[in-house]
């Protein structure tokens, strides 16, 4: 059919007579042709291109014949469907692209969909562990609580039996890491406040044990001492001081009457702890001068100690001196005989 | 007797030549009118195809019905093929735009898949980290 119109085109052309516009170069028609062989034409639009080359060739024959006016129709339609095989054959170059974009894409959509699976695993992961996490801060929070409530405990037990006057270093290191502790708490460093906490409690305890033995002698002996008539008791770090006044006469030498009982109460309470150490100090009053009161004391001291060693009380345990006129402060103070219950062991002297 | 013969063959034979005539003028009508039809629609659907381009068929229809009602046949025969051709070849680019504008739709949704893909990786990453950092501790 379609070689039919052709063909009616052609004699129709070659049979018109009207007079027509001069004829245009027919290079025109012949460079589009060419261009749309580039463009694939020939592949992509065999029809136009073939219809092209013919019209090409029509015009050509028809300018050589002088035949202008039916050579300018005939390049018309050349150029016409040279133009339509140059679309046809882009449209092809631009489906083909599209083929290709459609694979990336769908290559590009797998990709991101195995991304938005992973996401949502991880997320899911993130939240669990935060979950864990933020149960073991709650927990930690209170272990480092109980803990610091617990060092606390220890350290008010260690201050209980004097650790300042048995162990105070011990005492101190505990109460300094229980101070760390406390800032790292509020700081919410849970794992390192528990780690001082513990080692507050270490020390408080180590306080509390080396100071427990001491303490309980040391009030065992205070409150034996105590007890004894005109006594007056002071505890000491290491020791327990037992004042007794009005057992010489001023400047004597011999025990006076009344002074028996309390020294034979004294004896019975240093027999109870056979070990201890003890030293006896004579504070002189200021009748004398310091030499005579030196004298007076030393054998005053010596007086007490035979009292006492005539009692029972072996003589190695004792040591005696002389204080001479005994000033407190600037104040004069009263004669006395001061008896210092030592607590370390005599054979560790 | 001859002559009425020969008058009648002629008579005959005009005649048929009239009837012949008169069936392909209505042809070629309804034929240019088809046309006109095809570019109004291409006229109406598209806004991307050069307006000289649109003009040039228009105009062919135009001096195909002019030289249909001036009585040559014959021109207005090659004016339609021009017309037919041309109108093809709007269709054509009309096709190559649509194909076009389709691959450039693509490409931008390829590209905004791709941002988001690798949106997605980074965010991933992050996660990823944060979980180590965790495991770590």
């Amino acid at each position: 059919m379609r070689i039919v119109i052709l063909f009616i085109v052609t004699l129709t052309l070659a049979s018109a007579s009207k007079a027509a516009p001069t004829v245009k170069d027919i290079m025109s028609a012949y460079n589009l042709l060419e261009d749309a062989k580039r463009q694939g034409g020939g592949a992509y639009a065999p029809q136009a291109m073939k219809e092209a080359q013919f019209f090409y060739e029509q015009a050509e024959r028809e300018l050589k014949n002088g035949n202008d006016e039916r050579a300018e129709e005939f390049r018309l339609i050349s150029e016409i469907r040279s133009k339509t095989a140059i679309s046809i054959s882009r449209k092809k170059t631009y489906e083909n692209e599209l083929q290709v974009i459609e694979f990336q894409l769908d290559e590009t959509s797998s990709i991101k969909k195995n991304f938005e699976g992973e996401l949502r695993k991880n997320v899911t992961r993130l939240g669990e562990i935060k979950e864990k996490l933020a149960i073991s801060q709650d927990r930690m929070l209170s272990t480092a609580l109980d803990t610091l409530e617990k060092a606390s405990e220890r350290i008010n037990a260690a201050e209980g039996v004097s650790a300042e006057d048995f162990n105070p270093q011990a005492l101190d290191e505990a109460r300094q890491t229980y101070s760390m502790a406390e800032e790292d708490l509020t700081l919410g460093e849970y794992k390192k406040s528990i780690e001082l906490g513990e080692k507050a409690i270490d020390l408080a305890e180590i306080a509390y044990e080396r100071s427990k033995t001491k303490f309980e002698l040391r009030s065992g002996i205070l409150d034996r001492v105590s007890r004894i008539y005109g006594a007056k008791t002071e505890p000491l770090k290491d020791g327990v001081k037992v004042n007794l006044h009005g057992v010489f006469a001023p400047s004597g030498k011999t025990i006076l009457f009344d002074a028996f009982p309390s020294l034979d109460a004294l004896a019975s309470v240093l027999a109870g702890y056979s070990n201890l150490p003890v030293t006896i100090e004579v504070y002189a009053s200021e009748q004398n001068s310091d030499d005579e009161n030196i004298k007076i004391g030393e054998t005053q001291a010596e007086t007490v100690k035979n009292y006492l060693v005539s009692k029972g009380i072996s003589p190695q345990r004792f040591k005696v001196t002389s204080a001479g006129l005994g000033v407190k402060e600037g104040v004069k103070e009263d004669s006395r005989i001061e008896v210092i219950i030592h607590l370390f062991e005599l054979s560790s002297t | 007797m001859r002559t009425i013969i020969a008058t009648t063959i002629l008579f005959l034979l005009f005649s048929f030549s009239y009837s012949q005539s008169k069936g392909n003028d209505e042809e070629t009508l309804s034929k240019i009118k088809a046309l006109e039809i095809k570019l109004s629609g291409i006229q109406s659907k598209s806004t991307v195809i050069p307006t000289e381009e649109v003009n040039k068929a228009s105009e062919w229809i135009e001096e195909a019905k002019k030289s249909f009602n001036s009585g040559r046949p014959g021109v207005t025969q090659i004016i339609m093929e021009k017309a037919s051709y041309q109108v093809e070849y709007l269709n054509a680019l009309i096709e190559e735009s649509r194909v076009k504008r389709e691959v450039e739709e693509k490409k931008e949704f390829l590209q905004k898949i791709r941002s988001q893909t690798e949106e997605l990786k980074a965010i991933n990453k992050e996660v990823e980290n944060e979980i180590k950092g965790f495991e770590d501790k």
